[in-house]
């Protein structure tokens, strides 16, 4: 309690400058008078401390601040709409990740599998018997494929946007998918973020994965040079 | 903040609150949902585009693009290699194509008298007001031109409807050329011009390097300017009062007196025949050629008239029409420029018939003033064309109710206009045939953005309520040439013949005005005029049509043939002075990027700046430095221009290519209600009279007077300054100094510093440890002889790196964010001021200034030999900028957004860039990215044929005259270019060693006398003494033509 007090008296006098800076910038705004609708859309006019920083659960440790983006751990499950299991189908019935992730070799996205793709085999798979979530679950599978609305899955493995990552690079280098995204097959129901996605935990395997020996030979070190560069993920 | 009101604290205190609402859900994970496809369609895979070949609408050219779809969104358009036209290449007009998909203007559905309609609404009202005008003669088509299926079908509908179809391209002068192809040859159409092979290029004011003919006259002119193509020097010379881009590139610019370009081009024509011994047909014709005359009529000696002559007959050639600045007599000018054509031998060489441009239905301006007048009462229909906007006067619109199938506003779309939104060229099916025998095909390349219906969809429709569809069979084979001047069924014979088992097979009926849809339409007419007509059934047809679609149509290349001289009569050119009163006389341009109008509601054109004024968003009038000298005009000042029929005032621009008593105003802006981006500047038309020549065609001229608004401008030039101020940045060399060059900037002097020599004996010459560049050294080469400042480049890099959209006031504060800068620059006085062009992007140094400053090493050197910015890194201290010697770089002064619906066009491959980061030009890392991607799959390096043309200002390169590649690959195209001995590094003395390099432009003043033995000329600048000759350069010392003939540089006797 004594961090939250100490959060909000800290947090006060800068929102409430913020919001001054603001309404500022809101009647610096209001005097370009382009009839209405703004021609050429700005976004701030002034700098504006960044909202979650600020805001942000105080009792989170420095350790874990550094991880701006996603859960890490299992306590950060995040609520799927369908509670779907890679440990019954990766795992218990062995289907391949690329089955349903079949872009995973050649886009930079793996790509959701369609709501057919689950259907090629649920068509067929017996409901009567599984557990009344699965039954739920599956009915909603059902009732989506029929409506066509897609499955509104939440992104696990959610990078920012100043990053490019390209599953093709990855999977044809022969990385295995749970390098980073965990042992799915045996110990998890919903996905959870297993790999911190933070540019260090990238680097620690750009500079020093053996599939680079192994690919490049010779050029190995000119390759880990390379896979070093910025623009490598940033552009 | 004591003047906090209640309504800013109640704003003021939602903002706290939603801030409130935010610490509720875990601000640690950003809740984004991932929805993945019903059915996976099988074209897309997410993350990898796909390219589907269609066509460009921006003009009347058609040429071929290539649509790359990202997740079903339309993100780029490119040339399509396969067509004749474009072969891979697109012209910035090409290039803002894909602005009218996501306009935020567009029209959400139909509108009825400027309200919403639904679409049975809309369709009911035009279907009684059709029922009543049918056969009235009260039912006119004025639009743009519209040729194969879609041209047919909009004949086909006029006609049952016992209208008029006149498709309206007032800038382009086809009408003026339409009517001397008549007079002079007898012949519908108009010819192919080729350039080539011409070692004279000679224009009369065609603007074929911008706004006149279509992409392959810009190639052809780079061709024959290529000395390594055809072992010649193509020589360009202009006529025309004022410089746009072609006269600009010029050789020789003659300013003749407006109105006196017909009477030079036949005191030409008769210099050329009496030179070449010319005795055809047009003999007699062009025997009224008066040198003497024509030289006190324009102002150009006699002498000169008689170098340009010796040019024409001594060497193949070509001559091409007026435009638009020198539209006083357009047709008696055309008919002077064919005769010229014909004594000069071009008439079946360079100047070709038997392809022609299909401008059968393309109609003066006099056509459509007389098709609008007709309508009066009844139904006009518009489809592109903006007559409220382009006609000089009054259109005459109202009373007549307008059926407008445009997707934005205009302003001819008032009062109870009818909309119907067609849907925008990339949402819909259409083919062209802009060339004969070019048929160009245009697929719908994503779902449509908005209620919108197809206008070949609604035209059937409304057919079929109104039926107008004629008894079937009768008249479906006797109207199969009719769209085609009789041309489509001839070829059929022929093979019908060769393919001897099947001669009793009936051709294939032509489509009728009954068929289901359009695209029923639209494979029903290429079934029977290209896969059966035209084609000679090459198999089954579904298979053809599924080529055509891949390829983007299908081309002809058809024999082109000379043609004889009909015309009897001697044409009566005289000089023609521009009417009104004033002691100045007036001329129009259209506009580079948006033409005649058309485009103005397209940021990007607005946004580029225009190449020459270097002006963006509004009007401005060209003056001579000299003439506002004489009305001392400061830079801000504003100007009016008054003719008789009205006057306006906007900004000026000092042009030193322009005549002295000539003032020039650009076309296209100044719409009253075109859109959000339409409405800047003000609409030149109001100056300029109804006058018509005698074909019809438009005087686009007056007498004007100008004076001293009084007021000042809000307008900003991107590049105010025109002079190189005698830096080292922009070299020529004189044609004579080609081949005698020993290796890269060989000829071109370099800026040479002062060096010590106890420094190069040390090694110390440089500040930086060479960077190494184990793979690849990506590398630019710029052909400046190529370049002719186009703006595709510019637009290009707009489309594909997410630039943002600054606006006017912005752009005042040198806030434009585009990483490619067309800088120009004037050189030398007198008859012919030289411009050069000079695009500049980051030059990607190797010893790259900015690096070293950068605080956070946001910004550094990488393997590959670019110059990496890295904008999450960029804490904006904008050092790098302020030390850049090239000014490459850009500062994101806000976080620029994209007004809704343009948002949808970003590429998801490239950042947008937020509020205090850095950016430049990346070489498209993204496109790098790509191909090292697609090549690593096969375990190589990418090979030098992927990387030509891999950059977006490259590929689109009208003329060819960027170059991309690895320098490390002495093979290679860039490595080539850079040990050719025009390559120079701008700003060389810095020795920054830039990874562009550009080729000095070649001219054809005469090179100066030789100050050393065997190579190059003097020292060059007033440094010359300086100069060390035992530099890294190998001793590369020509001179510096800037001054053309000067001789004010220092001596240097080393040698």
């Amino acid at each position: 309690m004594a961090q939250w007090k100490g959060a909000i008296l800290f947090a006060a006098p800068v929102a409430i400058a913020a919001v001054a800076i603001a309404s500022v910038a809101g009647t610096v705004h209001a005097q370009e008078d382009t009839g209405g609708e703004e021609l050429f859309p700005q976004g701030y006019h002034w700098l504006l401390p960044p909202p979650v920083p600020l805001l942000s659960d105080p009792e989170r440790s420095w350790n874990e601040e550094r991880v701006a983006y996603g859960a890490v751990g299992s306590e950060g499950t995040l609520q799927q709409p369908i509670q779907y299991s890679h440990k019954l189908h990766a795992g218990k019935l062995g289907i391949d990740c690329q089955y349903c992730h079949f872009n995973a070799r050649r886009s930079i996205h793996a790509g959701v599998p369609s709501t057919e793709t689950c259907m090629n085999c649920h068509k067929l798979v017996p409901t009567e018997g599984r557990s009344e979530q699965a039954q739920a679950d599956l009915a909603k599978l059902k009732e989506h494929y029929e409506s066509g609305e897609p499955i509104p899955w939440v992104k696990v493995h959610d990078l920012p946007d100043f990053v490019h990552f390209t599953h093709k690079r990855h999977v044809q280098g022969g990385v295995e998918c749970q390098e980073c995204h965990g042992e799915v097959q045996d110990d998890m129901t919903v996905a959870v973020r297993v790999g911190e996605l933070t540019m260090g935990w990238c680097l620690n395997c750009h500079e020093s994965h053996p599939k680079v020996d192994e690919n490049y030979g010779a050029h190995a070190e000119l390759r880990r040079a390379e896979m070093k560069d910025c623009w490598t993920c940033h552009k | 903040m004591q003047n906090l009101n209640r309504r800013d604290f109640f704003k003021t205190s939602a903002v706290t609150a939603a801030a409130a609402g935010a610490v509720a859900c875990d601000p640690r994970v950003p809740k984004e949902e991932v929805l993945p496809y019903k059915v996976q369609p099988e074209q897309i895979v997410p993350g990898t585009p796909t390219f589907f070949a269609t066509q460009c609408n921006e003009c009347p050219a058609s040429c071929g693009v290539v649509a790359r779809n990202r997740e079903g969104r339309i993100i780029k358009l490119e040339g399509n290699p396969e067509h004749p036209v474009s072969r891979g290449r697109l012209c910035a007009m090409g290039q803002q194509g894909i602005l009218a998909t996501y306009s935020p203007d567009r029209y959400a559905g139909p509108m009825v008298s400027g309200a919403s309609a639904s679409w049975d609404d809309a369709l009911g009202k035009v279907k009684a007001a059709l029922a009543s005008a049918k056969g009235s003669g009260k039912v006119a088509w004025v639009g743009q031109t519209r040729t194969g299926a879609t041209g047919a079908l909009i004949q086909e509908f006029v006609k049952a409807l016992g209208g008029t179809v006149v498709f309206h391209e007032p800038t382009s002068g086809t009408d003026a050329l339409k009517a001397a192809t008549k007079a002079v040859f007898g012949r519908d159409g108009i010819p192919s011009y080729d350039l080539s092979g011409a070692h004279t290029v000679l224009s009369f004011g065609a603007e074929f390097l911008s706004t006149w003919g279509d992409l392959s006259h810009k190639q052809g002119w780079g061709d024959s300017r290529d000395p390594h193509n055809g072992g010649f020097v193509g020589r360009t010379v202009c006529v025309e009062p004022r410089a746009g881009n072609t006269s600009a590139m010029a050789d020789l610019h003659l300013q003749a007196t407006p109105g006196s370009e017909g009477v030079v081009a036949m005191a030409l024509a008769k210099l050329v025949a009496d030179k070449k011994g010319y005795s055809g047909p047009a003999k007699a014709l062009v025997a009224g050629g008066d040198v003497a005359a024509a030289a006190s009529a324009s102002g150009i000696s006699a002498e000169r008239l008689t170098e340009v002559a010796g040019w024409l007959a001594e060497h193949p050639s070509i001559v091409l029409p007026g435009g638009v600045g020198t539209a006083a007599d357009p047709t008696n000018l055309a008919i002077a420029t064919l005769l010229l054509n014909e004594v000069a031998g071009n008439i079946g060489r360079s100047v070709t018939f038997g392809q022609d441009a299909n401008v059968a239905h393309v109609g003066s301006h006099k056509d459509v003033a007389a098709a609008i007048a007709a309508a009066a009462g009844g139904v006009l229909f518009l489809d592109g064309a903006d007559p409220a906007y382009t006609m000089p006067a009054d259109a005459g619109l109202s009373g007549t109710q307008v059926v407008a199938f445009a997707n934005e506003p205009s302003d001819s779309i008032s009062g109870n206009a009818i909309v119907l939104p067609p849907g925008s060229t990339l949402e819909t099916w259409g083919d062209a045939e802009a060339t004969e025998g070019i048929h160009t095909l245009q697929q719908a390349t994503m779902n449509p953005l908005h209620d919108t219906r197809g206008m070949g969809d609604v035209l059937l429709a409304l057919s079929g309520e109104l039926g107008l569809a004629a008894p079937p069979p009768a008249p479906a084979e006797g109207e199969e040439g009719a769209p085609e001047d009789e041309n489509a069924a001839a070829p059929a014979e022929p093979v019908d013949g060769e393919e001897a088992v099947e001669v009793v097979e009936p051709p294939t009926p032509m489509p009728a005005l009954d068929a289901a849809d359009f695209r029923t339409w639209l494979q029903g007419w290429w079934k029977a005029v290209v896969w059966d007509g035209r084609a000679g059934k090459p198999g089954d047809f579904e298979r053809f049509w599924t080529d055509a679609l891949q390829r983007g149509g299908w081309f002809l290349r058809k024999p082109t043939t000379g043609a004889a001289v009909t015309m009897s009569a001697a044409p009566s050119v005289a000089a023609v002075a521009h009417e009104g009163a004033g002691d100045m006389n007036l001329v129009l341009f259209p506009h580079p990027f948006v033409l005649d109008g058309r485009h103005a509601n397209k940021p990007w054109a607005q946004e580029v700046p225009e190449p020459l004024s270097s002006y963006t968003w509004g009007t401005w009038v060209e003056l001579n430095p000299e003439t506002a000298a004489k009305m001392n005009l400061a830079k801000k000042d504003e100007v009016t221009v008054k003719t008789d029929k009205g006057s306006i005032t906007c900004a000026w621009f000092g042009s030193p290519s322009i005549r002295k008593d000539t003032v020039a105003i650009v076309m296209g802006n100044g719409h009253k209600d075109g859109g959000r981006y339409a409405g800047f500047g003000s609409n030149p038309m109001s100056l300029v009279g109804n006058a018509t020549d005698g074909s019809g065609a438009l005087k686009l001229t007056a007498k004007a007077s100008v004076s001293k608004a009084g007021s000042q401008t809000t307008m900003h030039q991107y590049i105010g300054n025109i002079d190189t101020d005698g830096r080292g940045v922009n070299y020529v060399v004189s044609k004579e100094d080609l081949g005698k060059g020993h290796g890269p900037a060989s000829i071109v002097s370099m800026h040479h510093p002062p060096v010590d020599q106890r420094a190069i004996d040390a090694g110390i010459l440089d500040m930086y440890p060479e960077p190494e560049h184990p793979t690849y050294r990506f590398a630019m080469a710029v052909d400046l002889n190529r370049c002719t400042g186009c703006g595709a480049c510019e637009t290009a890099c707009f489309a594909e790196n997410n630039t943002p959209i600054v606006g006017p006031e912005q752009i005042a504060l040198s806030r434009h964010m585009g990483w490619i800068r067309l800088s120009r620059y004037w050189e030398g006085e007198g008859e012919h001021p030289d411009v050069r062009f000079q695009p500049v992007m980051c030059q990607q140094c190797s010893h790259a200034p900015c690096e070293g400053v950068c605080p956070v090493l946001a910004t550094y050197h990488n393997l590959d030999g670019l110059n990496a910015m890295i904008y999450n890194r960029c804490v904006g201290t904008r050092y790098c900028a302020n030390n850049c010697p090239y000014t490459a770089r850009r500062f994101n002064w806000h976080t620029y957004k994209w007004p809704e619906s343009y948002n949808l066009m970003l590429s998801p491959d490239v950042l947008t860039r937020e509020m205090g980061v850095m950016e430049k030009c990346t070489f498209c890392i993204q496109r790098l990215r790509a191909a090292k991607d697609h090549y690593r799959d096969d375990g190589r390096a990418v090979p030098d044929e992927a990387l030509r043309k891999l950059t977006a200002c490259a590929q689109t390169c009208p003329t060819n005259a960027i170059t991309f590649g690895n320098a490390n690959d002495a093979n290679g195209a860039v490595a080539k270019q850079f040990q050719d001995e025009r390559a120079y590094t701008m700003l060389g003395e810095l020795n920054t060693k830039p990874g562009v390099r550009y080729l000095a432009r070649i001219n054809f003043i005469p090179a100066q006398p030789l100050h050393h033995g065997g190579h190059g000329g003097g020292g060059d600048h007033g440094d010359g003494h300086g100069d060390d000759h035992g530099d890294a350069h190998g001793g590369g010392h020509g001179h510096d033509k800037k001054d053309g003939h000067g001789d004010k540089h220092g001596h240097d006797d080393k040698h």
